[in-house]
C-alpha cells in the first residue's frame, strides 16, 4: 500500500496555533520538511514564512494543486477536516489530521474511503497517550506492576474556547458553533481520553453517558461517560470546558486502580514546571555542547507529545508502514463520542419524561 | 431624570445568592433606596461569559430579582451590551431566559442608534459615542464587584456597556454622559483575584459614590482607582455594611493581567535558547493568531 520515501515533503494546511506546533515539530524530525503552508490569515502565513517555509498559500487547494508534497498536515478547524483530508488524499498525500478526526462518523468514513481509494495513510494527532506521565503509566501497566486493573478514571478539563480572567482574546465564532466543531467538551477532549483508554485496555464499549452545560452554551461543557473495555477494565471518562486554565498548570488525570496498587498520572508530572523547564533547558544546552540533538520541546513539557505523535506518523510514512494512531482509530473515537451523545440524549429524554433511568445492554 | 439628594446615600444588605433570601433583599433595597422611576433600562455586567459564580460578571439571579422589583412601578427593559470578546455573551449568561421569565423587554445595545458626546476633563476634550437609549432613558446599573486586577464596579459596567472600553478616559467620559439613576452592586459573588461567595448587595443613586464605597472591599483605596479621581476620592459609608469587615472576608490574590500567558521577554529568552540548542519554539513565542 505505501512505498518508502527518502524525504517526506510536507504541506501544512493551517498555520495557526497548532499548525505552528506541527511546523516546528517537523524541523526536529529527520527525513521530513515542510515545503509549503496554507492559511487564510495573512499573519499566520507571514509567521510560517519567518520560520523558513519556502512558499505559502491563502487557499490550501492551491497548495495541493501547485506543490509536490508527500504528506499533508490538516491543522484546520474541525469543519474543514473532512474536506481538506479528502482533497489531500485525492492529491496523493498521506494525511495527518488534528483531533477530533471528524465531526461525524459519516465524515470520518468519507475520509477513510478517500484514503483507501488513493492508497495513502491517515494519522490522527491524539497526543495524551504521548505525554511523558502517561507513557510512564503505560510502561508500568504493561510490565504488570499493579496486576489487573478493574477500574480506571481519566479526565481532562479546561476552559474550552474561553479565557481565564481577565477577558483578553476574542473567541472565534466557529468555536461556539456545534455544526463547526462537531460537539463540545466530549468531542474536543473526550476523543483524547477514549484514545488513551483504548491504547491501554483495547476495544471500548460506551455503557453510560451524561452531558450537561453550566451555562447557556450551544454544546455540553461537561460530560461523564462510563466505558467497558476489552481487558475487562471499567472506566469513567470526564471532560469539561468549564475550568479556568493557566498553562502549564492544567487539569487532567489518569488513574488505574489495579489489584496490587494504584497508578496516578499526577505522580509522574513535574512537581514544579518552572524548575523542570530550567533543568530541561540546561540539559539541552549540555547536549548541544556534546554535539547531540536536543530533547525537542522538553522544557515546554506538553508540546513533547505533539512532536512524538507527528514523528511517529512521519516515520511510518517514510518507512512505508501504517501509522500507529491511524485514521481508523480516529474514526473509532468519533464513533464513541457519537454513541455517548446518543446515549446521553436518550438518558436526558427519559429523565425529562420522569423515568427512573437505567441503561443496560438489552 | 429624577432629582438626586445632595449627599449620596448608600445602603447595603447581606443576601443569599439566589432564591427568596436574594429577592427579599433586592426588594428591600429598591423600596429603601431607589428613586421613583416610570421606566428603567437595567444594565448588568455581562462583558464575557464567565460563570456567574466567579463574581466576574453580574449574577443573573440578582438582575432577575431587580427586574421583578422595579417592574412593580416601572416599565423595565433589560439592556444587553455587546461583548467585545464573544458574540451572544448575554445569551450564554442566561439573559434571554431572564427576560422570558420576567416579561421584560430586551434591548441589544449594539444595535441601538448612537449619539456622540464631547466630555471635557481638566481641559482635555474626549469624544464618546454611546447608544442613544443610555443617554436618553433612566439607567439602572447592576455591576458585580471585580478586581481583575483593576477595579470594575458601577462606572466600568456603564462604560463597557456604553463604549465597549474600560480605559480610564472612556470610563470617565462615559460616566459623565451616562449617569445611572440607581445602582445595585451585586456582591453575591465577587472576584478579588479569586472568586468568593460574598453574599452582599450595595444600593445607591450615585455611581461614583458606590464605586468609592466598595473599592476598599476589593482592597483598594479610592485614590488608587484612576477613573474615580475626577469624581472625588472621598468615601461615603454604607448603611448596614462595613467595608473593611467585608474586605477581611474576601481573598485578595494577585491577578495576572495576562491570564497566565508568558510575557514577551520570556519569548525572547526562549528563542535565544532555541537558537543555541536547536530546540523548537512553541507557538506562543512565535507570534501570529490562534485561528
Amino acid at each position: 500500500m505505501v512505498s518508502v520515501v527518502s524525504e517526506v515533503r510536507v504541506g501544512l494546511l493551517g498555520a495557526g496555533n497548532i499548525g505552528t506546533v506541527h511546523l516546528q515539530s517537523t524541523r526536529g524530525i529527520d527525513g521530513a520538511r515542510v515545503v509549503a503552508a496554507a492559511d487564510v490569515v495573512a499573519a499566520n502565513r507571514t509567521r510560517a514564512e519567518n520560520q523558513g517555509v519556502p512558499r505559502t498559500y491563502e487557499d490550501y487547494t492551491d497548495l495541493l494543486a501547485e506543490e509536490d508534497v508527500d504528506a499533508a498536515i490538516v491543522a484546520l478547524p474541525p469543519f474543514l477536516h473532512a474536506e481538506a483530508a479528502v482533497a489531500a488524499a485525492e492529491a496523493g498525500c498521506h494525511v495527518f489530521v488534528e483531533k477530533p478526526f471528524a465531526r461525524t462518523v459519516e465524515e470520518g468514513r468519507r475520509m477513510l474511503d478517500a484514503a483507501e481509494e488513493n492508497d495513502v495513510s491517515v494519522g490522527v494527532d491524539h497526543t495524551i497517550r504521548y505525554q511523558p506521565e502517561v507513557r510512564k503509566l503505560k510502561q508500568l501497566y504493561d510490565e504488570g506492576r499493579i496486576g489487573d486493573v478493574p477500574l480506571a478514571s481519566i479526565a481532562r478539563i479546561n476552559n474550552g474556547p474561553f479565557s481565564a480572567p481577565p477577558a483578553r482574546e476574542p473567541v472565534s465564532g466557529w468555536m461556539l458553533d456545534p455544526d463547526a466543531t462537531g460537539g463540545g467538551a466530549l468531542m474536543d477532549l473526550g476523543v483524547h481520553l477514549f484514545d488513551v483508554l483504548e491504547h491501554f485496555f483495547g476495544e471500548l464499549t460506551v455503557e453510560y453517558a451524561h452531558v450537561d452545560s453550566s451555562m447557556d452554551l450551544p454544546y455540553e461543557d461537561s460530560a461523564l461517560v462510563v466505558v467497558s473495555t476489552e481487558a475487562g477494565t471499567q472506566a469513567t471518562v470526564s471532560a469539561g470546558f468549564f475550568q479556568w486554565e493557566t498553562p502549564p498548570e492544567i487539569t487532567g488525570y489518569f488513574r488505574l486502580e489495579g489489584v496490587a496498587d494504584t497508578l496516578r498520572s499526577e505522580d509522574y508530572l513535574p512537581k514544579q514546571f518552572t524548575a523542570y523547564a530550567a533543568k530541561s533547558a540546561l540539559e539541552n544546552v549540555s547536549k548541544r555542547a556534546r554535539g547531540q540533538e536536543p530533547a525537542y520541546f522538553k522544557p515546554t513539557y506538553y508540546y513533547q507529545a505533539h512532536y512524538h505523535a507527528l514523528k511517529d506518523f512521519l516515520d511510518a510514512v517514510g518507512a512505508g508502514e501504517e501509522p500507529p494512531v491511524n485514521g481508523a482509530a480516529g474514526l473509532r473515537m468519533v464513533e464513541h463520542v457519537q454513541t455517548a451523545y446518543e446515549m446521553a440524549e436518550g438518558t436526558a429524554a427519559a429523565r425529562d419524561a420522569g423515568a427512573d433511568v437505567e441503561v443496560t445492554d438489552d | 431624570m429624577t432629582e438626586r439628594p445632595a449627599t449620596p446615600r448608600l445602603v447595603g444588605r447581606r443576601a443569599d445568592v439566589s432564591g427568596p433570601g436574594l429577592s427579599g433583599a433586592v426588594t428591600d433595597l429598591v423600596a429603601d433606596c431607589a428613586p421613583d422611576l416610570d421606566e428603567a433600562l437595567v444594565v448588568p455586567d455581562c462583558h464575557y461569559p464567565f460563570h456567574p459564580s466567579t463574581g466576574m460578571v453580574t449574577n443573573p439571579d440578582v438582575v432577575e430579582a431587580l427586574v421583578e422589583a422595579l417592574a412593580a412601578s416601572a416599565d423595565v427593559t433589560l439592556a444587553l451590551p455587546d461583548s467585545e470578546w464573544v458574540q451572544n455573551a448575554p445569551s450564554m449568561l442566561g439573559y434571554e431566559d431572564v427576560a422570558d421569565r420576567t416579561g421584560a423587554d430586551t434591548l441589544a445595545l449594539g444595535e441601538a442608534e448612537t449619539v456622540e458626546r464631547v466630555v471635557r476633563t481638566d481641559d482635555e476634550r474626549h469624544t464618546v459615542t454611546v447608544p442613544a437609549p443610555l443617554d436618553e432613558r433612566p439607567v439602572v446599573a447592576v455591576p458585580t464587584l471585580r478586581a481583575d486586577p483593576d477595579l470594575a464596579a458601577a462606572m466600568v459596567t456603564v462604560a463597557e456597556a456604553a463604549t465597549g472600553s474600560r480605559a480610564t478616559t472612556d470610563v470617565v467620559a462615559a460616566s459623565a454622559v451616562v449617569d445611572p439613576d440607581f445602582v445595585l452592586l451585586d456582591g453575591t459573588y465577587t472576584y478579588t483575584g479569586a472568586p468568593h461567595r460574598a453574599r452582599f448587595l450595595v444600593a445607591g443613586t450615585d455611581a461614583p459614590a458606590v464605586d468609592r464605597a466598595v473599592a476598599p472591599v476589593a482592597g483598594l483605596k479610592p485614590k488608587q482607582v484612576p477613573y474615580l479621581r475626577p469624581f472625588g476620592v472621598g468615601r461615603e459609608a454604607i448603611e448596614g455594611l462595613h467595608a473593611e469587615d467585608l474586605a477581611a472576608e474576601l481573598p485578595h490574590e494577585t491577578t495576572d493581567p495576562n491570564g497566565g500567558e508568558m510575557p514577551e521577554i520570556m519569548g525572547t529568552g526562549f528563542r535565544l535558547y532555541a537558537k543555541v540548542t536547536g530546540d523548537l519554539v512553541p507557538p506562543q513565542f512565535t507570534g501570529g493568531s490562534d485561528d
